[in-house]
């Protein structure tokens, strides 16, 4: 692929993602200008990539992948904290960082920290699932390959976090986003 | 929470977005990361990095070899007989050097040089107590080599040249400047090695006057006194200049050597002064024969102080390049005699400390004037020639 055709299509997936990775780093470091070096980082290395002429099927998990280890290690970096601090399933996977506060310095509405706040009281297997697929509209796939697991396992997780969020929110309808 | 405000914090959620200017700051930021583009990476197996990296190896490798080789070559030059790379000197750096002349005049020179080279390498040798039988014996052949490969060369040059005689008479020269400064070793060394210097220092003038044919040198220096009478002045001006250059040159050498407090190097620098003196001495009366019209004799005159000035040039370059200094290290049967030899070479120091301390105006112009005798009979002894 040609230098040029290469900086197309990067521009693309910059325009279309950037908002995302953006939002995905805000709510987790609560500073404007932290996200906006993860974002800067993230797409960096996705260039390097396309540079490299590595194939990314999923530009988007790959894209959330290295935001989340970049978040991580700003977390190490800030707080200090150990690795066990970080919630970990069972199938080792790495979910949101046990922060209540990550989301109180920014200016979201009141529906809007209201939904963060019902996230965070799932639980935690569900949390990112959930963010990722009724927030970042993710498909199955892209969820799957951002948390290294099966498309399978994926769905099937998906469906029992929807299943906890209605129970929380005492509803009997799916909300709008459906699987 | 109810499903609207549910869909309605998500909405809220989604709009949070980066302004206009941050978006395409950051996308600035990012096409200005240098990153080396997989169009300007070379494959490892590529013709084009092969073959600029034999070629920087290639490069490497010369310069290596020849910086070490310069210090290879050096530290042979620097070598004598007995170290382990005198071999080398021998057989490879002075026959490469040799492969460089062409020309007879250039051989002879170069002949020259080597035999010079093994009178310094015993004069060396002599000072270290180093100086063996076997090792003595090889440099007197050595230097009988020199000598006839000299003579050879000179046969291939016009008889009549002025070249040839000056070729001659500036290995005499030299002769006669190591000569002096074997005497000097000879003074300073042990009795039991007075022989051995002494016995080598007249098998090389042995060797020099049976090489050289002193009779068709004498012929050779009066035709080129008849061959000089027909360029008259003008060739004498000449010759004359480039004798009082020589003499300048070795009055700098001198002048800069008087930090040197080594004994061997200031009885090596006296002798060279007294020669020197002789030299300009006898310019002064060759200028008088020039100037009476007395051209013979002016040229003849001229000839023996350019034969002192060089004399008195090479007893000061290749006089002081004797290192003094005895190795601290020696062979177990050898440390006793060395010690031995050093209390007597210092005995014999003290006393003449001593005898200068009680009687130094006295013995000064006294061995001065024993020096000059000597150079005087040596001059003579030329003329005689």
């Amino acid at each position: 692929m040609k230098i040029d055709e290469k900086e197309k299509q990067f521009t693309e997936i910059y325009e279309r993602e950037l908002d995302s990775i953006f939002r995905y780093a805000l709510l987790r470091t609560s500073s404007r200008d932290q996200a906006l070096d993860i974002a800067q980082e993230a797409f960096t290395k996705l260039w390097k990539a396309f540079l490299s002429e590595t194939q990314i099927k999923y530009p988007k998990a790959f894209l959330f992948t290295v935001t989340r280890n970049l978040i991580i290690d700003w977390y190490r970096k800030k707080k200090s904290i150990s690795m066990e601090a970080i919630s970990v399933n069972e199938e080792g996977d790495s979910y949101e960082f046990v922060d209540n506060n990550s989301y109180k310095n920014i200016q979201l509405s009141a529906e809007a920290r209201e939904v963060i706040d019902t996230i965070r009281k799932l639980d935690p297997k569900h949390q990112e699932i959930l963010y990722l697929r009724l927030v970042e509209d993710m498909l199955p796939q892209e969820i799957a390959e951002l948390l290294q697991i099966t498309p399978n396992a994926t769905s099937l997780r998906i469906i029992r976090a929807m299943n906890e969020l209605r129970k929380e929110m005492k509803i009997t309808t799916t909300p709008k986003t459906e699987i | 929470m109810k499903s609207n405000n549910f869909n309605k914090g998500i909405i809220d959620i989604k709009n949070i977005k980066t302004t206009a200017l941050e978006k395409e700051n950051i996308l600035k930021h990012i096409m200005s990361t240098p990153i080396l583009s997989p169009y300007e990476k070379r494959g490892v197996f590529s013709v084009f990095t092969i073959t600029q990296r034999h070629l920087v190896y290639a490069i490497a490798a010369v310069v290596l070899f020849l910086s070490s080789g310069r210090y290879f070559i050096y530290a042979a030059e620097n070598s004598l007989p007995g170290d382990a790379l005198y071999p080398a000197k021998i057989n490879i750096v002075e026959p490469l050097s040799g492969l460089l002349k062409t020309t007879p005049v250039e051989k002879a020179r170069f002949e020259i040089t080597k035999a010079t080279k093994r009178l310094n390498e015993a004069e060396a040798l002599m000072v270290q107590n180093k100086l063996n039988d076997v090792t003595k014996n090889d440099l007197e052949k050595k230097f009988k080599e020199s000598s006839d490969a000299f003579n050879a060369n000179i046969s291939q040059i016009s008889a009549s040249s002025t070249t040839s005689n000056e070729l001659k008479l500036e290995f005499d020269a030299k002769i006669n400047a190591h000569t002096r400064i074997l005497e000097i070793v000879e003074g300073q060394a042990s009795d039991s090695d007075k022989k051995e210097i002494h016995d080598f220092q007249q098998n090389i003038l042995q060797t020099r006057k049976e090489d050289s044919d002193s009779k068709n040198q004498r012929d050779t220096i009066n035709n080129d006194n008849k061959i000089s009478t027909q360029n008259t002045k003008e060739s004498f001006n000449e010759k004359a200049s480039v004798v009082k250059n020589i003499i300048n040159d070795v009055h700098k050498s001198i002048e800069k050597t008087k930090g040197d407090s080594d004994k061997l190097h200031q009885a090596i620098i006296n002798d060279s002064s007294t020669t020197l003196t002789q030299a300009e001495q006898t310019l002064n009366k060759a200028t008088e024969h020039k100037d009476g019209g007395n051209l013979p004799e002016a040229f003849s005159a001229l000839q023996k102080s350019s034969s002192a000035a060089q004399e008195a040039k090479t007893s000061i370059e290749d006089g002081l390049k004797i290192k003094t200094e005895k190795p601290s290290n020696d062979n177990g049967n050898n440390q006793e005699n060395n010690s031995q030899d050093k209390a007597k070479i210092d005995d014999k120091r003290s006393s003449v400390d001593n005898k200068s301390d009680n009687n130094d105006s006295v013995d000064k112009s006294e061995s001065k004037k024993s020096e000059e005798v000597k150079v005087e009979v040596k001059i003579e002894n030329k003329n005689d020639r």
